[in-house]
Formats: structure tokens, C-alpha cells, sequence
């Protein structure tokens, strides 16, 4: 019974964060929880909602609107409801809790908890931007004054929350990608605000010259350059502990032959053991969140930064 | 393959029935008008292509009773060419809904169609469908149309 129980378990990690809704709703029907009559049925109950939705839309001026804005309002509800879902740890426990309340009421629960979401998002913004870094950089510091200052004018939680309004010109090294609306920036905002950690951990002008080089290597300018720079002053202090020769983010001409020797020789050269070398050596990186993400950035952009590291050991000249 | 378990469909909005649609000829046979079971089946069918075509969903039973309503005052309305006008004046309330600024109700829209077909039309649905949306938006804008406006209509009927 037990046994029979955990196979018809739904798993939260096997669910997709993005699309929690329908995501759900797949996982159940795939371990036979629900039938499609159910889906039916809860279809059915969303386009009630959308209907007193798309009049609240119009002010109760017109009983129609486009196609296009009612499937926007429609997705609109499904990540709203998909919001208040992910309260549940327990997708059983969201399931069950979906079926047993009435969609309208589900999707209410989901906008005052979008409401919270945008409200306590808007003060982080506000502290991570007194926190992040000095740079010319024009991407860096369009989206963080312009562009993340723009969504928050622009954001409908109350019919088009699934909507970012902004093209997050800034790329992260984890782009929060397909993820919707509040969660996007959220995610987005949290992730650029640890890189920042990283790279304010390193002094200014070293970060600079980093930086500088960089751009110089890229035929570019650090103002008009469009890539990550938390990348970069990664490598840079990756490049220096590969060398070992000393912490920070500048090695010399004999470190930069010890990168281009370790780089070049053939075998793959892990960085995670070097990632581990920068926690010890920088004082001010002790925070776990962002040496968790330096890692996972690591791993999965390990090519784009043994590429910063030659182009920063000179490899290219 | 992703499998869409949440989609918008037409098939669940609500569309007025045949009743409500023939309860009408209580206010239309005033004027001479009133509406079969079959030709009510008609103009729903007709209103749903017109959606359709318009790229619109309607979540209130759609236009059709509104026009009814609105237009069965006209004197340029005679029983001969009644459904084949409402089925008409359903399309171009769709077509103007699209091309009006969203701010005009739809009770609104109805009011200014009825009083360009009554009034520079002269009960010309061609006219009425192919009139100068570029003029008639600049107009409610400047409020040289008055939609709300009843005192200038000429047959006093009312939506």
C-alpha cells in the first residue's frame, strides 16, 4: 500500500517551476490522481474566471474583448493560480488543495500573493541597487536604473501577470530563462545581486582593470561591451588562483603563462577546486548563496570562462 | 511533446440563446419587426462568425440583443430585411469595436452607429460599414460624435 502510495506520489522537483499550473496538472493525470474530466471541469471553472476577469478588464464597458487579450488574461490567471499553488511544499498538498477550492477564490489567494511577491521584489531592487558595482557599463546600468525601473511602472499583476514589459538587456550568467512576470525579475534581480557580491568583494579598481583588459582583448569598450561582467571578474580572480601566485584579479606576465600552460596543456582543467582556493583566500566572500551560484555558473558556463581567462592571460593577441 | 491542458476555447463562452434573442420581438413588434426561432438560430450562428472574424470573444451572450434593441426603431428597417440587417449591423459593430478606441462602450458604440445610420447614412449598411473610422475616432475624441447624446436623434430610440 505504502509502496503503491510514493508511486503515485507527485514530486515537486520533477515539476516544471515556469508552467506550475499545467505542470501539475500533467504530473497528476500521468500518475492517474485526476482524470481528464477533471481537467475539463477546472477549464471550465478558469473561463468563469477569465469572464468576470476580461469585464473587470473593460470596466464592465464591453462584453468583448480581442482574442489575443483574453488568452493574456488567461495565462495571466493560470500563473496567478500556479503562484498560490507554490505555497503548497507538497504538490499532493497543492493538488488537493486546487480541487477543493473554488477557482475564483484559488485565483484571488494567487494575487495577494503576487501583491507581497511585487511589493517585497520592489524593496530588494531598491537594496541591490545601492549595492551594485561602479562601471561604465551602459547595458549594466540602463537595465539596472531604466529597465528594472520601467517594469515596475509598467507591471499588471492584476490582469497580465505573466508579463515582463522589459527586455533585461543586462544578461546574468543564469539567465532566468521562461520564467514569467514577477518571477522572472525576482529571480533575475536576485542572481544580478550576487554577482555584484562577488565582484564588490574585490577592490574597485582591480575590477576596473579587469574589466578594461577584457574589453581591450574584445576589440571593445567596457561602455558599450553587452556580455556578463560578473563572468569576467570571475575569471580574472580564477586566472589568479590557477596561477597561484596571488589573490585578486590581476596576475602577472609569469601567472598568465602558468594560465595559458594550464589551459592549453590538453587535459581538462576542473575549476571548481580553484572557485574553492578564491572562498579561502577572499575574506569577503563568505556568503554561501553566492558562492553556491559562482559554483553552478562554474559548471555550466565552464567554456564561456576558460575563454575569459585566455583572453585575459592574452592569449589571443 | 508539451501537452496544452489549459487553452482558450470558444465553445464554453456564453452566447445568448434563441429565447432571449425572440424575447425581444416584444419591443421590435412595436416597430413591425420580430424574429423566427430559426432566423434567432440564424443571427447567433452569424454573430459567432463575426466574432470569429473580428478576432474577438464575447463573455456577455454578444452584441446581437443590444442591437436589436437599438436599431428596431429605425425607420430604415422593414421585416423584408430585417435579419439579413441585424447579421450586418452584428459585423460592424465587431469591425468598429476593433477599430474605435477601446474607451466606448458597447452600449455607446451602438448609440453612434444607430445615429450614423439613421442620420448621413440614411439607411445605408455599405455606408455604415465603409464610413471614415479615421473621422469617427478623431471625432469622439474631439466629441464632435456624441454617442450618449439622445437628443438629436430623429426616431428617439433607445438601447
Amino acid at each position: 500500500m505504502e509502496a503503491l502510495y510514493k508511486e503515485r506520489a507527485l514530486c515537486r522537483a520533477n515539476l516544471d517551476e515556469r508552467n506550475y499550473l499545467p505542470s501539475l496538472l500533467g504530473a497528476a493525470l500521468d500518475k492517474k490522481q485526476i482524470g481528464e474530466e477533471t481537467v475539463q471541469k477546472l477549464q471550465g471553472s478558469l473561463l468563469n474566471v477569465l469572464a468576470v476577469r476580461c469585464r473587470e478588464y473593460t470596466g464592465g464597458k464591453s462584453g468583448s474583448v480581442r482574442t489575443a487579450t483574453a488568452e493574456g488574461i488567461l495565462q495571466s490567471i493560470v500563473f496567478t493560480i500556479g503562484i498560490w499553488l507554490k505555497e503548497f511544499d507538497e504538490p499532493d498538498a497543492a493538488l488537493h488543495a486546487l480541487l477543493q477550492t473554488d477557482a475564483g477564490e484559488a485565483y484571488g489567494a494567487g494575487l495577494q500573493r503576487l501583491r507581497k511577491i511585487v511589493r517585497s521584489t520592489r524593496t530588494y531592487y531598491e537594496l541591490m541597487k545601492r549595492q551594485s558595482v561602479y562601471t561604465d557599463n551602459y547595458a549594466y546600468n540602463a537595465t539596472l536604473t531604466g529597465g528594472i525601473t520601467g517594469f515596475f511602472q509598467l507591471y499588471n499583476p492584476e490582469f497580465f501577470a505573466q508579463e515582463l514589459h522589459i527586455t533585461a538587456d543586462y544578461p546574468v550568467a543564469l539567465f532566468p530563462e521562461g520564467y514569467q512576470g514577477i518571477e522572472f525579475i525576482r529571480l533575475y534581480l536576485q542572481r544580478w545581486k550576487w554577482e555584484n557580491s562577488f565582484c564588490r568583494a574585490f577592490p574597485s579598481g582591480s575590477v576596473k582593470r579587469a574589466l578594461t583588459l577584457y574589453a581591450i582583448a574584445c576589440c571593445d569598450t567596457v561602455e558599450n561591451m553587452m556580455g556578463n561582467l560578473f563572468k569576467i571578474v570571475l575569471s580574472a580572480a580564477l586566472s589568479c588562483t590557477v596561477s597561484e601566485e596571488a589573490a585578486g584579479l590581476e596576475p602577472t606576465a609569469k601567472g598568465k603563462a602558468a594560465v595559458k600552460k594550464a589551459l592549453c596543456g590538453g587535459a581538462s582543467l576542473p575549476l571548481q577546486p580553484y572557485l574553492k582556493k578564491i572562498w579561502e583566500e577572499e575574506k569577503g566572500l563568505k556568503d554561501k548563496n553566492v558562492q553556491a551560484y559562482a559554483e553552478e555558473v562554474c559548471h555550466k558556463k565552464e567554456i564561456d570562462l576558460k575563454r575569459n581567462m585566455l583572453l585575459l592571460a592574452g592569449c589571443f593577441d | 511533446m508539451e501537452r496544452e491542458l489549459i487553452r482558450l476555447s470558444s465553445d464554453v463562452v456564453k452566447q445568448s440563446t434563441v429565447r432571449e434573442i425572440v424575447s425581444l420581438n416584444t419591443l421590435s413588434s412595436q416597430y413591425g419587426l420580430s424574429l423566427q426561432g430559426r432566423q434567432a438560430e440564424e443571427l447567433i450562428a452569424a454573430q459567432r462568425l463575426s466574432l470569429c472574424g473580428a478576432d474577438r470573444m464575447d463573455f456577455s451572450g454578444g452584441i446581437a440583443g443590444k442591437i436589436i434593441a437599438g436599431f428596431c426603431s429605425s425607420p430604415y428597417l422593414q421585416q423584408e430585411n430585417y435579419v439579413e440587417a441585424l447579421r450586418e449591423l452584428v459585423d460592424i459593430f465587431y469591425y468598429y469595436k476593433n477599430e474605435l478606441p477601446s474607451g466606448l462602450s458597447d452600449e455607446g458604440l451602438v448609440r453612434l452607429m444607430r445615429k450614423l445610420f439613421n442620420g448621413v447614412c440614411g439607411g445605408s449598411l455599405e455606408m455604415l460599414a465603409n464610413g471614415d473610422l479615421n473621422a469617427l475616432a478623431r471625432g469622439l475624441k474631439t466629441g464632435e460624435f456624441e454617442p450618449q447624446d439622445e437628443s438629436e436623434e430623429p426616431d428617439g430610440g433607445t438601447v
